[in-house]
């Protein structure tokens, strides 16, 4: 799976990869086509390397940032060649647009390795290419710009020296007739040379191709490492332990996209009272399904959604929201939340929520370890074939291996799987925080949250006595 | 001052044809040539989206002659055929459609057709860009259909060349010239209104008798209709962002308070109204300012039109500097004299 068909999850994962501040559109390539990591190792190597990363630049006692900028400014600076590499690759003499391009890299990740070494970043590795930058650079002058040198040859050099002068004869109106047969023989003379010099320079670059296209794609790992580092520095985010057991464990979980709302949000609040906090969310599961019941509004598609994120995050290696977490490593994360309906594909909500649902179990009897969040199944139709429906669902999630959170508004009865309830209206204020629960019975909030929203009260008085009187019943 | 002595007073210069066939590439050939050695000059040439022929007449779009030392933009498919020696100092994020503008310095003089960067937005940058390389001039040879370039957003100082191609009767090219010349010459408004509106960059604004400043909420002055009571009734001042046209000109000079009103645009290249719209707005009194000018360092003439007509040059010069009052020249006849 790749990173970029993530992208449109709704758990957020485009706004993780908006917010990332990548430099170059070759990190923005290469991270877009990374593959979700499923291996330990891989997974611990990332993470070492970021850390290490985040720890040299923005470790403590290190004052790093007008380096970083420098940085910044020269990866913004780095062009995808491939085209022109793959044609180096193919014996194609290149041109003097080519040339400068190959130079211009060359002389780029030298500059990058210096900052690179001087802000101890000692985990990236980019090649050496100073051979090439001899190669397009025959004078030293180390300066971004190219032409057929002079110095690549003697006769270049003579015949350009010769060319100038006859047109500095003929321009000063000196000309003896001869002249411009001179001069033509001359440019054809000059061009033959030039050409034949593009060739050899072309034969000499074929050699380090490999090292060029390292270069880019280390550049851009490093465009990428360096941007997941300022994220977890901006987001205030964790890096995650892998976990030996199955069991993945994050306290403090939070979603950076709502976190952003709400700052965004406060800055125009008029009192504390009024400013906005996101309240972080602790959680702990294995390999079972667990339900998660709670009032409307107290924040369950938040948790799956946190889940989901967070999942994403630590298998492609990024921070992970939330004080600190232990996660489980999977092959897939499943994510079926909101309305599933497609009228263009024929299918109704009803429809297109079950077959969301039966592709998680398809992935689990197909042997997958996945991590499935699936937001109240079977809402869109009767509750009591609803409640048979998700009654049955845990059922058949039980005996697989994966992992499974749900959230529903049904009463689901026994006590085969795990609940966790969320805390709900406390004084009017509402606890998001979960807790362990042994009841099945649902929260009967729906018509107080109603009411504090402001709803029409002739409609909140009726369904208060339309309570009352199936009570009685 | 000298024709030259003029340009090289400012630090960018845009060349306008007001008609194909009216001189801009021997004008600017002219300039290049005469400009002192130690000026270092960059130029480039307006973008014309992937022609390299002259729709119009099917006649080759002409090579520049660059000499040592010179820098120029053009499009990477232009660079490629290139006579001349250069050495490729960048290559720009601009892009054409003819690929990535790449700018290069002359080492041996030589011909070049030069595609540039297109837009206002993009030209601005390349001066900006190429002042970074210590150029002294930065010129831009421009186009009537993308006027944009002559902004003075874009460049400090403006030549146009106009002649018998644009009109072959001569009191009609004299006055035809005229009117141009007299937007460009538009006066700028004061500091404190400058400085209000200086940052809009979109929709129709008043500010009121009482000093406040009003926003229509209106995309452009295409869709006016609504507002005209109250623009006309409570405003001093009123700008438009955007293009200035016939119809709402004419809705300025239709009202009666037509002359407390002052029009602002933010420089000539947004005014797309006709001669007589105009001249009835300022009949009635209107008046109309800009907030960025340029400067028109002269009018330069080819009395040639090309179905083979001639007018008679010093006539034409003579007629026409009365009328516009900057200098005119006709540069193919009097080379030594300008």
């Amino acid at each position: 799976m790749l990173f970029k068909s993530f992208l449109d999850s709704p758990c957020g994962f485009r706004f993780m990869f908006d917010s990332l501040q990548l430099q170059s559109s070759c990190g923005r390539t290469r991270l877009l086509e990374t593959e979700l990591m499923t291996d330990a190792a891989k997974i611990k190597d990332c993470y070492e390397k970021l850390h290490n990363a985040y720890d040299s630049v923005y470790g403590e006692g290190k004052n790093s940032l007008t380096k970083l900028d420098t940085l910044d400014h020269r990866l913004m600076c780095l062009r995808d060649i491939t085209g022109t590499l793959s044609r180096l690759n193919k014996d194609v003499v290149l041109d003097d647009i080519d040339l400068f391009e190959i130079k211009y890299l060359g002389l780029l990740c030298s500059s990058v390795t210096d900052m690179v070494n001087d802000l101890g970043l000692k985990d990236v590795q980019l090649p050496n290419l100073e051979s090439v930058i001899s190669i397009l650079d025959p004078d030293g002058m180390k300066i971004e710009s190219f032409y057929v040198y002079d110095s690549y040859s003697k006769d270049l050099g003579r015949i350009r020296t010769e060319l100038k002068k006859l047109q500095a004869a003929e321009s000063a109106g000196k000309n003896d007739g001869a002249t411009d047969d001179r001069i033509v023989d001359l440019v054809d003379k000059e061009q033959l040379l030039e050409s034949k010099i593009r060739e050899e320079l072309s034969g000499k670059l074929k050699r380090h191709s490999k090292d060029l296209y390292a270069a880019i794609d280390g550049m851009a790992a490093l465009d990428i490492l360096l941007a997941k580092a300022q994220q977890i520095k901006k987001m205030k985010m964790c890096f995650p332990q892998i976990s030996s057991d199955g069991r993945t464990v994050y306290k403090g979980m939070f979603h950076p996209q709502i976190v952003d709302i709400y700052d965004k949000e406060n800055i125009t609040a008029l009192s504390a009272t009024e400013k906005k906090k996101f309240v972080p969310v602790d959680i702990d599961f294995e390999l079972e399904p667990v339900t998660i019941i709670g009032a409307n509004m107290g924040g369950k598609t938040v948790v799956l959604k946190m889940t989901a994120l967070n999942q994403l995050l630590f298998q492609f290696g990024f921070g992970v929201a939330a004080g600190s977490a232990v996660i489980d490593i999977k092959d897939n994360v499943m994510v079926c939340i909101g309305d599933e309906q497609n009228e263009l594909s024929g299918l109704s909500s009803f429809a297109g929520e079950i077959k969301a649902v039966n592709q998680v179990l398809r992935s689990a009897d197909a042997g997958e370890k996945i991590l499935a969040l699936i937001d109240e199944p079977a809402r869109t139709t009767n509750p009591i074939e609803g409640t048979a429906l998700v009654t049955a669902l845990l059922n058949v999630l039980k005996g697989k291996k994966l992992s499974v959170l749900l959230t529903t508004h049904y009463n689901i009865a026994g006590d085969f799987f795990r609940r966790l309830r969320v805390n709900g209206l406390k004084q009017g204020r509402m606890d998001y925080r979960l807790q362990e629960t042994h009841s099945g019975d649902i929260p009967h909030e729906a018509i107080n949250i109603a009411e504090s929203l402001n709803i029409n009260p002739q409609w909140i008085a009726e369904a208060k006595k339309e309570l009352e009187r199936q009570k009685k019943k | 001052m000298s024709f030259i002595g003029e340009i090289i007073k400012y630090r960018s210069l845009s060349i306008v044809g007001l008609e194909k066939n009216t001189g801009k590439t021997e004008c600017l050939n002219f300039i290049l040539n005469r400009l002192p050695s130690q000026c270092k000059v960059a130029v480039t040439s307006i973008g014309i989206d992937g022609e390299s022929k002259d729709q119009v007449t099917g006649t080759a779009k002409p090579e520049i002659a660059l000499r040592e030392g010179m820098y120029f933009s053009t499009a990477e498919v232009f660079y490629r055929s290139r006579r001349l020696l250069s050495e490729l100092v960048e290559i720009t994020n601009e892009r054409s459609s003819l690929g990535r503008i790449v700018t290069a310095k002359v080492l041996i003089g030589g011909k070049i057709l030069l595609s540039g960067p297109s837009s206002a937005a993009s030209l601005r940058r390349w001066v900006a860009g190429v002042n970074k390389l210590n150029v002294n001039l930065a010129i831009i040879d421009g186009a009537l259909s993308r006027l944009s370039s002559a902004s003075p957003a874009v460049s400090e100082s403006l030549v146009l060349t106009t002649g018998a191609a644009y009109s072959v009767n001569m009191d009609r090219l004299v006055r035809k010239t005229k009117f141009i010349v007299e937007l460009v010459g538009i006066e700028m408004a004061e500091e404190s209104l400058r400085e209000i509106f200086m940052d809009i960059e979109k929709g129709v604004w008043g500010l009121s008798r009482q000093g406040k400043l009003i926003d229509f909420k209106v995309a452009s002055s295409l869709t006016i209709d609504k507002i005209q009571d109250s623009l006309t009734r409570d405003c001093k001042a009123v700008f438009v962002a955007g293009a200035l046209t016939d119809r709402f000109l004419n809705m300025i000079s239709d009202s009666r308070e037509v002359k407390e009103i002052v029009l602002l645009v933010r420089d000539f290249t947004k005014i797309f109204v006709t001669e007589e719209a105009y001249r009835l707005f300022i009949k009635r009194g209107g008046r109309i300012k800009v907030l960025q000018k340029s400067r028109l360092i002269a009018v330069c003439v080819n009395p040639t039109s090309p179905r083979g007509i001639v007018l008679d040059s010093d006539m034409l010069c003579e007629k026409l500097h009365e009328a516009v009052k900057v200098p005119v020249y006709d540069i193919v006849k009097n080379k030594d004299k300008v």
